[in-house]
């Protein structure tokens, strides 16, 4: 019977330091990550999101779209959300935008800005100066799909929505991007 | 543990986790690729999932978007194929990450992460041995190839029992969704919700509370238990069901698939065998022959061995060259986006009058819309209701259970209960004050009531809200 070689070469003993290495640097991660997603620190790095698993962390009671509206040097009232050049759609029902799906409201701000240019863009003569960022928004309930709406509530589904406002600012230049 | 670690094994697992990884990573970017200007791209602009760090990357034009865009799916697609399958992984691996960094609402999300982390390991597998371009091209038939250290299995092994003890820990966590509460309100969310399996699951009695704590008895065993090997089938075969539930119930991208797939580091050999036994018996008795000898006397000679890899090299590239720029043209072409000077917008339409208004307004919701559901049972216990809500007998006790959304304002409910002569019977009445889930309850069916059909009308702030009809009997 014979026995498998030992490749005891300067490359393979590399090879086998390498790879010792990121077992180590990985499991040292994902412990650490573990640990401190445990004791519930949120820890300070970002990195630290590419370790932690923390799937069904909350639950949100209410459905919303966002909407962006603008108030132009002529008191005219546009919508500039959602647009021609916001395309992508996803959701249960695919309707909501990217920034229907970013719960975070981070980003809300610079894409209302850069619509507001495109705005202008198209329209020089007219610029945008007032933007309203708000949220036409119901009750979960209302998700359902009809005819379980009605098994469950015992009545048709007759959706009611509603806005509140998110954020709103006025734009001093007005001019084209 | 160096056997744990660095033990030979055939890379034939790790062969199939790099096809069904690059199959439904290429999947789900083939589906991004034309909005690849709207989600990567300044013009989009991009919204990074890390602004200001170091992990928020450099943002591309439009062009750059799609050129990105393209490596990435040129990359998927050859590492699939298994064509310079280390190379492809390593490009997939910085393509994917750098446009997932980019765009935090459509494209990064948990799913991506573990998308990552399988691709990275991979990359130190020899999964591009067999069943692939580069088998067929080293190895001639395709079947035979060199055995690989089991340790980048072990660390993908390591990924899922973490992914299941994190996710149990974060569960453990919350008393929502040991409740059933945050399954009911990701099913009925808009984004990740279920489809109409995926309510209608929401509407059984106990349903989601049940499926949540199967959920995380299986998370919680998985980890420990995987390792034993009398119940690794089993909770193999559990986990993936789980994961095909999931997937069946609810919109969650390619977290299931790839999940599924990250599970497949626990196969082994047997367990493939088991599965297609004709097929790799045959490919096993090449494979012994191949692994008994040494595999630098299987492989061609050094001279005709760096001609062929620059061959590849420069098809790889000549190719990948070609799919970028069929990929570019084409949209710069389309133009979807108008990012290219091909199509210009209107400006954007008026807001009606009647419209604005109704905005502007900003009424707060009907008082009923805060209630989700009802419940009227003999029983309560925590946030379930038990027990035949038709038929009471007198002595026993109606209880109301309330279920009200987040956030609500302080509210006053009130139970009125209307004997079968249409006379108020009893009432109860409850204050809830903000930030509670749940208004329990009820009233209790003293022998002076007389039996009967009953109707309880249950109101809010003064407003009726719901009825509900039962027999009492004595």
């Amino acid at each position: 019977m014979s026995r498998a070689r030992i490749d005891n070469s300067f490359g393979s003993r590399m090879r086998r330091t390498g790879a010792i290495l990121i077992v180590l640097c990985y499991t040292a991660a994902t412990v650490w990550c573990f640990g401190l997603h445990f004791l519930g620190d949120p820890g300070v790095h970002p990195t630290g999101y590419f370790f932690v698993w923390d799937m069904f962390p909350f639950y949100s009671t209410d459905s919303f779209r966002v909407e962006i509206i603008g108030r132009t040097r002529s008191s005219k009232v546009v919508r500039l959300h959602p647009g021609p050049t916001q395309q992508y759609r996803r959701g249960v029902r695919g309707d909501m935008t990217r920034l229907d799906l970013e719960r975070s409201r981070w980003h809300l701000r610079k894409v209302a800005e850069s619509l507001a240019d495109r705005a202008d863009a198209s329209a020089p003569h007219d610029p945008v100066q007032k933007v309203e960022i708000v949220e036409r928004y119901w009750v979960p309930k209302f998700n359902y799909f009809d005819d379980l709406y009605e098994a469950e509530y015992g009545e048709p589904r007759r959706p009611r929505e509603y806005w509140r406002p998110r954020e709103s600012f006025e734009r001093t230049g007005g001019a084209g991007p | 543990m160096r056997a744990f670690l660095f033990a030979p094994e055939s890379p034939r697992i790790a062969a199939l986790m790099r096809i069904a990884l690059g199959g439904i990573l290429l999947w789900d970017a083939l589906h991004q690729w034309r909005y690849a200007v709207e989600l990567y791209s300044s013009f989009g602009p991009a919204m990074p999932v890390f602004p200001g760090t170091w992990l928020s990357p450099p943002v591309p034009n439009a062009a750059g978007a799609v050129v990105l865009h393209s490596v990435l799916l040129f990359s998927l697609a050859a590492a699939t194929s298994g064509w310079r399958t280390r190379t492809s992984l390593i490009v997939a691996f910085v393509a994917d990450a750098w446009t997932g960094l980019l765009d935090a609402p459509g494209t990064f999300a948990k799913d991506s992460v573990v998308g990552l982390h399988l691709l990275f390991l991979l990359a130190f597998s020899r999964c591009g041995e067999i069943w692939s371009v580069d088998g067929r091209r080293e190895h001639g038939s395709g079947l035979a190839c060199p055995l690989q250290a089991v340790w980048p299995r072990r660390l993908m092994q390591l990924l899922v029992c973490s992914i299941y003890l994190g996710a149990a820990v974060t569960k453990l966590k919350s008393p929502q969704f040991v409740n059933g509460d945050i399954l009911t309100f990701s099913l009925l969310d808009g984004d990740w919700g279920g489809g109409w399996f995926g309510q209608w699951l929401t509407t059984l009695p106990h349903m989601p509370m049940i499926l949540s704590l199967l959920s995380l008895t299986i998370e919680l065993l998985f980890p420990f238990l995987i390792w034993n090997s009398r119940f690794r089938r089993v909770l193999l075969l559990t986990a993936t069901l789980m994961h095909v539930g999931m997937a069946v119930a609810l919109h969650l991208g390619t977290f299931s698939p790839l999940m599924l797939t990250a599970l497949l580091a626990f196969v082994t050999e047997a367990d493939l065998a088991a599965i297609c036994r004709g097929y790799l018996r045959r490919e096993e008795q090449v494979l012994q022959e191949y692994s008994a000898a040494d595999s630098a006397e299987s492989t061609p000679v050094a001279a005709s061995r760096s001609c062929s890899v620059v061959r590849s090299l420069v098809a790889y590239v000549l190719c990948g060259s070609a799919v970028v720029a069929g990929s570019f043209a084409i949209q710069q072409q389309a133009d979807w986006y108008g990012a290219f000077g091909k199509r210009k917008f209107e400006a954007p339409p008026a807001v009606d009058d009647e419209l604005y208004a109704d905005i502007a307004a900003a009424h707060q919701p009907a008082i009923e819309d805060y209630i989700h559901r009802i419940d009227v049972a003999h029983r309560v216990g925590g946030n379930q209701a038990f027990g035949n809500a038709r038929r009471f007998r007198t002595g026993e006790r109606l209880y109301v259970l309330i279920q009200m959304i987040q956030p609500h304002p302080s509210i006053h409910l009130e139970g009125l209960l209307i004997a079968p002569d249409g006379r108020e019977a009893a009432r109860f009445t409850h204050k809830l004050a903000e930030g509670f889930a749940y208004a329990v309850d009820g009233i209790e069916f003293t022998n002076e009531l007389p039996t009967g059909d009953y109707r309880l009308i249950i109101q809010a702030d003064g407003y009726e809200v719901a009825q509900r009809r039962f027999e009492l009997l004595p």
